[in-house]
C-alpha cells in the first residue's frame, strides 16, 4: 500500500514537472501538515512556501480546490470550506494526495509539492459483497449473498439485499417469495460487527400503501464513507403488491370497510429509500421517499412491513411471541431482543424507531405492519392518511432501525434519542445466592398503588450480573418510579409470589440511580434417562407444581403504538401450561441438569405416546422432590416403549421454526423436543423455506432417534396453506426455493388489474408438484382445512364439491374472475387435526371431520392427517397429535425411514393419527376368501366379500397413562351420511356422526363386562415401573352392504370417567380443580385437561 | 442489467396511464435562495445523462439574484431524477428560477463525473434538485431580487415581510406558497406587518390555490398578528355575509367569536363554511346552539366542528354529546367526537363500552377507536371487547388497536 502511494506521488508529482522544480532550491514548496497518514476526523492542511513566489499558491486535495489561507509571511493553510482545519466529507478518501502549487518568481515555473496520506479514522461503509470473506454475516436467520450490499462501520453491520436477487438471468421477473421479502433492496441482515454470528433478522420492507410496497428495481451506494461521513445506499423502484398479505380481504371478511385507495390499488408512484448509517451509530436511519406521478395529491398509508422472526421477544407485540413490556405512553420505540433461550454472549437485540408520534402497528400473519402517522385501528375507521404527497412532487418518511448487544434497552434509548427526551442512568447488578446473575431481568416503571403498571425500560444483565442504561426521567421532581428484577427459575425477591418493586427517584436529567438486587439462591435437578433396554434415550423432564413465581403483567398504553397486556419480565404467550412450573429436554445421553425455584415438586419423564412415564409419584420412587437453595437432585428415571408401532413410522408433518415468519423455536430446540417427544421424522413446514433440521439432528448426536424431511408450508394469505414434502432446497435463495403461488410479475405490474392473479388450488398443486425443488415423491395436503374451505366458500356435501365464489369474493382474493370454474380440487390429502389441546381436537371433530367424510362419500379418497402446526416452544405444542405412516420391513425407524416412502403412504391413505392412543384398523371379508383391506404398506385398503359381509376391526392399544374408552365408527354403509353442517347458511364446515359407538363402560379396565369391550392391561416390562399397556381389539360386523363403502374408526376418551393426559400433555387443567401440588397428581378425572384421542383412515370396501 | 430494467420500467409505466409530469420544484426554496451560494434565474441547455439516475446540463445565467455569478455565465448543472418515470425535470430553453450550490460530496458524483475538474466546476440545484421555480414571471423576480438584496435581518422585518406578502399575493402557486412558508418562519410578524400588507395578507386569504388562504390561517394560528383585525373586520361585515375565511381568520386571531357574529354566522343557512366558522369558535354562551348543531345541521362540517367544540368548552360534562357523536352518519363527524372523547381519557371508558355494545355498528367502531387513547382502563376495555363482542368487525378493530393479530395466525 505504502509503495503504491508513493509511485502515485512519483507518477503524480512527475506529470506535474515538480521533479524538474525541486532541483531548484531556493525556491520550495514545504507541506508542514499533514506528514503522514491522518487518524484524526478532522486536521490541519499547512504548508511553507521558502523563497520568492509570485500570487497565491494553491492547493488541492484529490485534484479538488482547496480554499487557501495565509497565516503568516511564508505560512499558509487550506481547507475544502474555508475553515481552519479540514474535517470528514468531500473530498476526502481513505487514500489522499494534497497538492500544493506556487508560481517560482525566478521564471515563472510552478512548483509543486505533493503529500499522500491514508484516512485512517473510524468510519461507516457501503460496499457491493464481492467476496466471502466480507460482510461476515451468520446466525438462524442470515441470508447474505455475494451481490448484496454491506452497510457497516465499527458498531453495526448491515446487509441490503441487491434488486437483482435471485440472480436468475434467464428469469426476466426475478424474486425470492419468502415473507415480506419478495423484493431485493431491503435490509436483511443485521449484526454488531463484534458478535457476526448472531442474525436473526429477516427482513425489512418500506410499504407505499399498506397492500403494497416498494419493488426497487435500482441501487446505488451513494456515498461509499471513504470520506468519513455517513455510508449511504438508495433503492429506487415502482409500487407493486405485496402478494404475502392481502389486508383487505381480512378487513372485508371482518365486515369492516376497506380503507379506500388500499386494495390492490396500482397508483403511478414511485420510491426511493435511503439507507444511511453514520460512523459510530448503531443505527441506519431510513428514508422513502414517495414520488407522486398522478395528476392529483394522493395520501398514503406508508409505513413499513417488518419481519424480525428470529429468536427474539418483543416489547408491544402481543400473541406472537412477544411479551416485555419496555415502554410506557409515548415512548415510540418497538424493540426486539433475544428470548430467553439465548444466554450471554449469544444475545442480540434490534430496535425500530418511528419518529411521528401518531405511528401504529399491528400484527398480520406473524409480521409486524407499521403505519406512519396514523394508528391502524384509525385507518380502518375511514380516517385518510395524513401523509400526503404532492401532485408531481414526492413526501418522506423516516425511521431508525438498530441492532444492539441484547442488553435489552437500546430501542427505548434509541427513541429518548431521536425524540430528545431527558434521560438519566438506572443501573446495578444482580445476584442469586450471592453470586452474578447474568440474563437476569431488570424492570423499570411507573407506579400505581405500589405496582409497576407501565414498563419504561428494561435491561437484561452481562455476564458480571450488572445493567446500566438510559431511562426517561419524569417531567418532574417528585415522581417516583419502580424497579423490579427476576431471572427465570429463581424466586423473586424474598421469595414472594409477585416481585418486590424498589422505589426510585430519576431526576433531574443525568441523575444516577443505584438499583441491585440479590435473589434467593435455588436449586439444580439432574435426571438421568434410560429406556427398558438401560440405554439412554431422549425425553422430556416436566416439573409439575404450582409456580412459585409467576409472571406479572401490566397493560401498557401506547399512544400511537396500541395499548396491550404483556410480561413484566417474559413473553406472556409462549409459556409454559398452568401446572407446568418447567420442563426440559434431555439430550440424546438422556440427561439434562436444569435450574429450578426453591419449592416442592414431582417430575416427570415422558417420551411421547409410544412411552411409558416416569414420575416422582410412582410408587417406587420417594416422592414430590423439594428444591432448596443451592440443593442439587439427581433423579434417575427409566421408561419404556409400551406401543410398538411395526411397519408405520410418526412423523409430523407440519412444523414450523425459526426460519419461519412466526415462529422463534431454535433448531436446538427443535431437534431436541421433537426426539424427546418421541417422533420419528420432523417435517420441517416452514411458510415459504425449505429447511433442512438434518444438520443439527447430526449435531446433536440424535440420529438414530429422529429424522428430518424437508418441505415448506405454502401460504397463502386468505385461501389456505398447503404442506408440500418432501422437498429439496435451493441454496441460492434465501428461502431455499419456495412455491411462488403468487407469480411474479414484471415490475410495478404485479396487479390484478394487469392480468395477474394469484393461483387457484389446483394451480398451487401443480406448482408444488412439478417446480424445480420438487421430486416425484412430493405429495401435497391442505392444511388445517378451515382455512381452505371456508374462504372460498366450497361445500364439499354438493356433488361434486363446488365454490360459491362471487366474482367480487374471487376478486377479494386475487383470483381469476373465471378460471378455474370450480376452484375445488381434490388434494391427496387433509389436515384435520393440527395441534395439541382440546380446542385442536374440538376444531378436528366439530368442524372438519364432516369435510372429509363428504369426500369420502363421493369416493374422493383424500387421506386424514394428524400434526401438531407448532409454532412455539414453551407451550409444549411439539407434544401434540401425529401420524404413523406405513412403511416397509426394515424401514420403520429413525435411521432407516425413507421421506418418499412417508410422502407414498399419504398419498395412499396408510396414515394413522393419535395423541396419546395409536389405533389400527383392519376390515376382514366375511365370505371365506380371507381377504382382508388394511393400512399397512404391503395390503391393500380395499376388500371385496361376495357375500357383501364385512367385519370393521379395530385395535387400540396406549401406555397406561393415556386413558380412553370410546370407539366410534364411522361410516356411509348402507346409505348413512355421516357428516353434519355445522352451520346450514355457511356451509363450508361439517362436523360428523358416528354410524355406531362401542364403549368400555366407565374407563376402568379392572371393572370387566360393563361395557361393549373391556381393556386389557398388559405390565409389559415388569421392570420399569408404570410400563403398562392398555389395549383392546373391538369387532363391528356390517352387513348386506349394496354399495362401495367406507369405514373409519376414532377413538377417545370421555372427559368425566377417562382422566386427562396431564403432564405428558399437559393443557387445559381446570386451575380451580388444582390448588395444590397434590391435585395435578391425583387423576384430574372431570377437571378436563387434554383428552386421549385417535383416528385411522379410511378402509374400503368394494361392492 | 439495471439500465434494461429501468428502460423497461419507463417503457411500461409510459403506457401504464396518464403522461407522468416533471417534478414541480418548489421545494424550500426561500431558505434555499437565501442560503446557497447563488440564487439566480437561468436557461437552459439541452441535459445529457450521467447514468440511470442523474442528468448534467449546461445552464446559462439570466439573472444573478444574489451570489457568486454574472449574467451570461453557464454553469454545468447536475441533478438526480430517482422516480425513473418522469421526465427529466430541465429541458433545453427551459427559463427557471433555482438555488444552485455545490455539488454533493457522496462518492456517487466521483464515478458519475470522473474528471475531478469537471468535478469541481459541477454544480447542483440546492434541495436535492427541488429548490426551483419554472419560468418566473419577471415581476416575481424583481421582487425577490429586492427580498434577497436586503440584509437578513431585515428579511425578518417590515421590508422584506412586504416583499414576501406582494410575491404571495401575486406570484405563481408554487412561488406564492413558498413565500408564505418563508412568511411562517418570521419571528414577529406582528411587529413587521404594517396595513398595507396586512390588507394584501388579507386578500390572499382568498386568493386560489385554497391552499394559500389555509397556509395564511396557518400564519395567522401562530403568530396572531393584530394589525391584520382591521383588514380582517374591515372584509367581515357583522351580518355574516362576507367571506368564510375572513371570519375564520378573525376568530384564529382572537379565539372565539362573539355571539352576535356567531348568531349571524349559524344564520347562513346557504353556506356550510360559514356555519362551520360559528361552530367551531363559539364561546360558551352558545353551548345550547352547539349542541342543537351536533344534533341536526344538515353539514357533517359543522357537526364535525361542534363537536370539537363542545369538547373544548365542557370537557367531560360534554361526555354525552360526544358520545351521541360516535354515531354520526359521517366519518369526519365521528372522527372528530372520537378526537375529543380520547382526550378526556380514563373518564370515558364506561360511556364508551355501553356505545361499543349498545350502539350502531358505526358507533361501536368509533368507539373503538376512541378506547385505544384512553389509557390502561381503555386497553382493558378493549380486550373483553376483542374477546367477547359479537360483531367481528368490533372483534378485529378491537384487536387492531391492542396491537394484536389478525388474520390468519397459523
Amino acid at each position: 500500500m505504502r509503495a503504491r502511494r508513493f509511485l502515485l506521488a512519483l507518477v503524480t508529482l512527475g506529470s506535474l514537472g515538480v521533479l524538474g522544480a525541486i532541483c531548484q532550491p531556493p525556491a520550495v514548496v514545504k507541506i508542514l501538515s499533514p506528514t503522514g497518514d491522518v487518524t484524526t476526523q478532522s486536521f490541519t492542511i499547512a504548508f511553507q512556501l521558502t523563497g520568492a513566489f509570485t500570487g497565491t499558491p494553491e492547493a488541492f486535495l484529490n485534484f479538488q480546490p482547496l480554499v487557501v489561507s495565509q497565516t503568516g509571511p511564508s505560512d499558509y493553510t487550506a481547507s475544502i470550506s474555508g475553515a481552519a482545519t479540514q474535517g470528514p466529507g468531500f473530498p476526502m478518501q481513505d487514500d489522499n494526495l494534497l497538492l500544493v502549487k506556487a508560481v517560482r518568481t525566478s521564471d515563472g515555473m510552478t512548483v509543486t509539492a505533493g503529500q499522500p496520506f491514508a484516512y485512517d479514522i473510524e468510519k461507516a461503509r457501503a460496499y457491493e459483497i464481492t467476496s466471502a470473506g466480507q460482510c461476515p454475516v451468520s446466525g438462524p436467520l442470515a441470508h447474505r449473498r455475494l451481490g448484496d450490499y454491506c452497510l457497516e462501520n465499527d458498531d453495526a453491520r448491515f446487509v441490503v439485499q441487491d434488486v437483482t436477487a435471485p440472480a436468475v438471468p434467464t428469469d426476466p421477473t426475478p424474486r425470492d417469495f419468502y415473507s415480506v421479502g419478495a423484493f431485493g433492496g431491503n435490509i436483511i441482515d443485521a449484526v454488531l460487527p463484534s458478535n457476526p454470528t448472531t442474525d436473526n433478522f429477516l427482513e425489512l420492507q418500506a410499504m407505499l400503501n399498506i397492500e403494497t410496497v416498494a419493488n426497487y428495481q435500482t441501487l446505488t451506494v451513494v456515498n461509499d464513507g471513504q470520506d468519513g461521513t455517513a455510508a449511504i445506499v438508495r433503492v429506487c423502484g415502482p409500487d407493486d403488491l405485496l402478494d404475502f398479505v392481502n389486508p383487505s380481504s381480512a378487513i372485508l371478511d371482518a365486515g369492516l370497510a376497506v380503507p379506500p385507495g388500499i386494495d390492490d390499488n396500482d397508483q403511478d408512484i414511485t420510491a426511493c429509500t435511503t439507507y444511511t448509517l453514520e460512523p459510530g451509530d448503531a443505527h441506519v436511519r431510513l428514508d422513502t421517499e414517495v414520488f407522486n406521478n398522478e395528476a392529483a395529491n394522493l395520501p398514503l398509508f406508508v409505513g413499513e412491513w417488518m419481519n424480525t422472526a428470529g429468536e427474539v421477544d418483543g416489547f408491544f407485540k402481543p400473541n406472537d411471541g412477544v411479551g416485555e413490556a419496555v415502554t410506557g405512553a409515548s415512548r415510540g420505540g418497538l424493540g426486539w431482543f433475544a428470548e430467553r433461550q439465548i444466554q450471554g454472549a449469544d444475545r442480540f437485540e434490534y430496535g425500530y424507531v418511528s419518529p411521528a408520534n401518531a405511528s401504529g402497528y399491528v400484527t398480520i400473519s406473524g409480521v409486524t405492519i407499521i403505519t406512519h402517522a396514523i394508528s391502524p385501528v384509525v385507518a380502518l375507521l375511514g380516517v385518510p392518511s395524513a401523509f400526503v404527497v404532492p401532485a408531481a412532487g414526492s413526501n418522506t418518511y423516516t425511521r431508525y432501525m438498530s441492532v444492539g448487544d441484547g442488553s435489552g434497552n437500546q430501542a427505548q434509548e434509541l427513541a429518548d434519542q431521536i425524540f430528545g427526551r431527558p434521560t438519566g442512568t438506572v443501573q446495578g447488578c444482580v445476584t442469586v445466592g450471592g453470586a452474578a446473575a447474568p440474563n437476569a431481568t431488570v424492570t423499570v416503571g411507573t407506579l400505581a398503588a405500589g405496582a409497576i403498571d407501565a414498563v419504561l425500560a428494561h435491561f437484561i444483565t452481562d455476564a458480571s450480573g450488572c445493567y446500566s442504561g438510559q431511562v426517561e426521567v419524569p417531567a418532574a421532581a417528585g415522581t417516583n418510579y419502580g424497579v423490579s428484577a427476576a431471572r427465570e427459575r429463581v424466586n423473586y425477591v424474598g421469595g414472594t409470589a409477585t416481585p418486590p418493586v424498589t422505589t426510585i427517584e430519576l431526576f433531574p436529567a443525568g441523575d444516577l440511580e443505584v438499583v441491585d438486587f440479590a435473589l434467593p439462591d435455588n436449586g439444580t435437578v439432574t435426571v438421568t434417562v434410560t429406556d427398558e433396554t438401560g440405554s439412554a434415550v431422549p425425553a422430556r423432564i416436566t416439573v409439575v407444581g404450582l409456580d412459585p413465581s409467576p409472571e406479572p403483567f401490566v397493560t401498557a398504553t401506547l399512544p400511537g403504538f396500541g395499548s396491550v397486556d404483556l410480561g413484566l419480565f417474559n413473553d406472556l404467550n409462549d409459556d409454559e401450561p398452568f401446572g407446568v412450573v418447567a420442563f426440559d429436554y434431555t439430550g440424546a445421553d438422556g440427561v439434562v441438569t436444569f435450574e429450578l425455584e426453591t419449592g416442592t415438586f414431582h417430575v416427570f419423564a415422558s417420551r411421547g405416546t409410544e412411552y411409558s412415564l416416569w414420575g416422582t409419584t410412582l410408587p417406587s420412587e420417594s416422592g414430590a422432590v423439594t428444591v432448596t437453595p443451592g440443593s442439587v437432585t439427581n433423579l434417575t428415571a427409566q421408561i419404556a416403549r409400551v406401543v410398538d408401532t411395526p411397519g408405520f413410522v410418526s412423523s409430523d408433518v407440519h412444523v414450523h421454526g425459526v426460519a419461519t415468519a412466526d415462529s422463534q423455536v431454535s433448531d436446538l430446540n427443535r431437534v431436541e423436543s421433537f426426539s424427546g417427544e418421541g417422533v420419528d421424522n420432523l417435517i420441517a413446514t416452514d411458510h415459504h423455506v425449505h429447511k433442512d433440521y438434518g444438520p443439527a439432528i447430526v449435531a446433536e448426536g440424535l440420529s438414530s432417534f429422529l429424522a428430518s424431511t424437508v418441505g415448506e408450508e405454502i401460504t397463502t394469505f386468505d385461501y389456505g396453506h398447503f404442506n408440500s414434502y418432501p422437498v429439496t432446497i435451493d441454496a441460492s435463495v434465501p428461502s431455499g426455493g419456495s412455491t411462488d403461488w403468487a407469480v411474479a410479475a414484471p415490475p410495478g405490474e404485479d396487479f390484478p388489474s394487469y392480468g395477474n392473479y394469484n393461483l387457484a388450488p389446483s394451480e398451487i398443486f401443480t406448482l408444488a408438484t412439478t417446480n424445480a425443488q420438487s421430486t416425484p415423491a412430493t405429495t401435497v395436503q391442505i392444511n388445517h382445512i378451515g382455512s381452505h374451505f371456508s374462504p372460498l366458500k366450497i361445500d364439499t356435501s354438493l356433488v361434486p364439491p363446488a365454490d360459491a365464489m362471487t366474482l367480487a369474493d374471487r376478486a377479494s382474493r386475487r383470483l381469476h374472475p373465471t378460471v378455474p370454474a370450480n376452484l375445488f380440487f381434490a388434494y391427496p390429502a387433509l389436515e384435520l387435526w393440527n395441534g395439541n389441546d382440546r380446542g385442536h381436537q374440538s376444531e378436528f371433530l366439530d368442524e372438519r371431520i364432516g369435510i372429509w367424510m363428504n369426500l369420502l362419500d363421493q369416493d374422493i379418497k383424500t387421506t386424514a392427517i394428524s400434526d401438531t402446526d407448532t409454532h412455539d416452544f414453551r407451550n409444549l405444542r411439539t407434544a401434540g397429535a401425529r401420524s404413523w405412516t406405513a412403511a416397509s420391513a426394515g424401514m420403520d425407524t429413525p435411521s432407516t425411514l425413507d421421506p418418499d416412502e412417508v410422502a407414498a403412504s399419504v398419498d395412499a391413505g396408510r396414515v394413522v393419527g393419535g395423541q396419546g392412543v395409536y389405533v389400527q384398523s383392519r376390515l376382514l371379508a366375511t365370505d371365506g376368501s380371507g381377504g382382508v383391506a388394511d393400512l399397512t404398506r404391503t395390503g391393500s385398503t380395499t376388500v371385496t366379500s361376495t357375500n357383501t359381509d364385512v367385519n370393521f376391526e379395530v385395535s387400540v392399544s396406549s401406555p397406561a397413562w393415556a386413558q380412553w374408552d370410546t370407539i366410534e365408527i364411522y361410516s356411509n354403509a348402507g346409505g348413512n351420511v355421516s357428516s353434519v353442517v355445522v352451520d346450514p347458511l355457511n356451509p363450508y364446515a361439517y362436523t360428523a356422526t358416528p354410524i355406531t359407538t362401542r364403549s368400555e363402560g366407565d374407563c376402568d379396565p379392572t371393572t370387566t363386562g360393563d361395557g361393549d369391550f373391556d381393556i386389557t392391561v398388559t405390565d409389559v416390562f415388569p421392570a420399569v415401573d408404570g410400563a403398562e399397556r392398555w389395549e383392546a381389539t373391538v369387532t363391528v360386523p356390517f352387513t348386506g352392504l349394496t354399495a362401495d363403502t367406507w369405514f373409519v374408526a376414532v377413538v377417545k376418551g370421555t372427559d368425566g370417567a377417562c382422566g386427562p393426559m396431564f403432564p405428558v400433555y399437559p393443557d387445559d387443567l381446570n386451575a380451580a380443580a388444582n390448588t395444590t401440588l397434590a391435585d395435578f397428581v391425583d387423576g384430574n378425572v372431570g377437571e378436563q385437561g387434554t383428552m386421549a384421542l385417535g383416528v385411522t383412515n379410511a378402509l374400503y370396501y368394494q361392492h | 442489467m439495471r439500465r434494461a430494467l429501468l428502460a423497461l420500467l419507463a417503457l411500461l409505466a409510459s403506457g401504464a396511464g396518464a403522461e407522468p409530469r416533471p417534478a414541480a420544484g418548489g421545494v424550500e426554496l426561500f431558505r434555499a435562495l437565501e442560503r446557497a451560494p447563488l440564487a439566480a434565474v437561468a436557461v437552459f441547455g439541452a441535459p445529457t445523462a450521467l447514468d440511470g439516475e442523474s442528468y448534467a446540463a449546461v445552464a446559462t445565467l439570466e439573472v444573478v439574484l444574489r451570489g457568486e455569478g454574472r449574467v451570461g455565465e453557464t454553469l454545468e448543472l447536475a441533478w438526480e431524477e430517482l422516480s425513473p418515470v418522469r421526465p427529466v425535470r430541465f429541458a433545453a430553453g427551459d427559463r427557471v428560477l433555482l438555488a444552485v450550490e455545490r455539488l454533493p460530496g457522496a462518492s456517487i458524483w466521483r464515478q458519475r463525473i470522473a474528471d475531478p475538474q469537471r468535478l469541481a466546476r459541477t454544480r447542483s440545484v440546492a434541495r436535492s434538485g427541488d429548490a426551483f421555480v419554472r419560468s418566473p414571471a419577471l415581476g416575481s423576480v424583481r421582487l425577490l431580487e429586492h427580498f434577497l438584496a436586503l440584509p437578513p435581518e431585515l428579511r425578518d422585518a417590515n421590508p422584506g415581510v412586504a416583499h414576501l406578502i406582494r410575491l404571495a399575493e401575486g406570484a405563481q402557486p408554487v412561488l406564492a406558497g413558498a413565500a408564505l412558508d418563508r412568511l411562517a418562519e418570521v419571528p414577529d410578524l406582528d411587529a413587521a406587518l404594517d396595513p398595507v400588507s396586512a390588507g394584501r395578507l388579507v386578500a390572499v386569504l382568498l386568493r386560489d390555490p385554497p391552499s394559500l388562504g389555509d397556509a395564511v390561517l396557518r400564519i395567522v394560528a401562530r403568530s396572531r398578528p393584530s394589525e391584520l383585525r382591521e383588514p380582517l373586520r374591515f372584509r367581515a361585515p357583522a351580518d355574516g355575509m362576507g367571506p368564510a375565511p375572513v371570519y375564520r381568520a378573525l376568530a384564529v386571531l382572537d379565539g372565539s367569536l362573539d355571539a352576535p357574529l356567531t348568531r349571524s354566522l349559524f344564520a347562513r343557512h346557504d353556506s356550510p363554511a360559514h356555519r362551520a366558522v360559528a361552530a367551531r369558535h363559539a364561546d360558551a354562551s352558545q353551548r345550547g346552539e352547539l349542541a342543537r348543531r351536533l344534533r341536526s345541521d344538515g353539514s357533517a362540517e359543522v357537526r364535525a366542528a361542534a363537536v370539537t367544540r363542545l369538547a373544548e368548552l365542557d370537557g367531560a360534562a360534554a361526555l354525552d354529546r360526544l358520545l351521541f357523536a360516535l354515531g354520526d352518519p359521517d366519518l369526519e363527524v365521528r372522527h372528530a367526537a372520537m378526537q375529543a372523547v380520547s382526550g378526556l381519557g380514563a373518564t370515558a371508558v364506561p360511556g364508551l363500552r355501553e356505545v361499543v355494545d349498545y350502539g350502531t355498528p358505526e358507533a361501536a367502531r368509533t368507539a373503538v377507536g376512541a378506547l385505544r387513547a384512553c389509557g390502561p382502563e381503555g386497553a382493558r376495555a378493549l380486550r373483553t371487547v376483542a374477546n367477547t363482542h359479537p360483531d367481528a368487525s368490533v372483534r378485529l378493530l378491537a384487536e387492531t388497536a391492542l396491537g394484536g393479530s389478525i388474520g390468519h395466525k397459523h
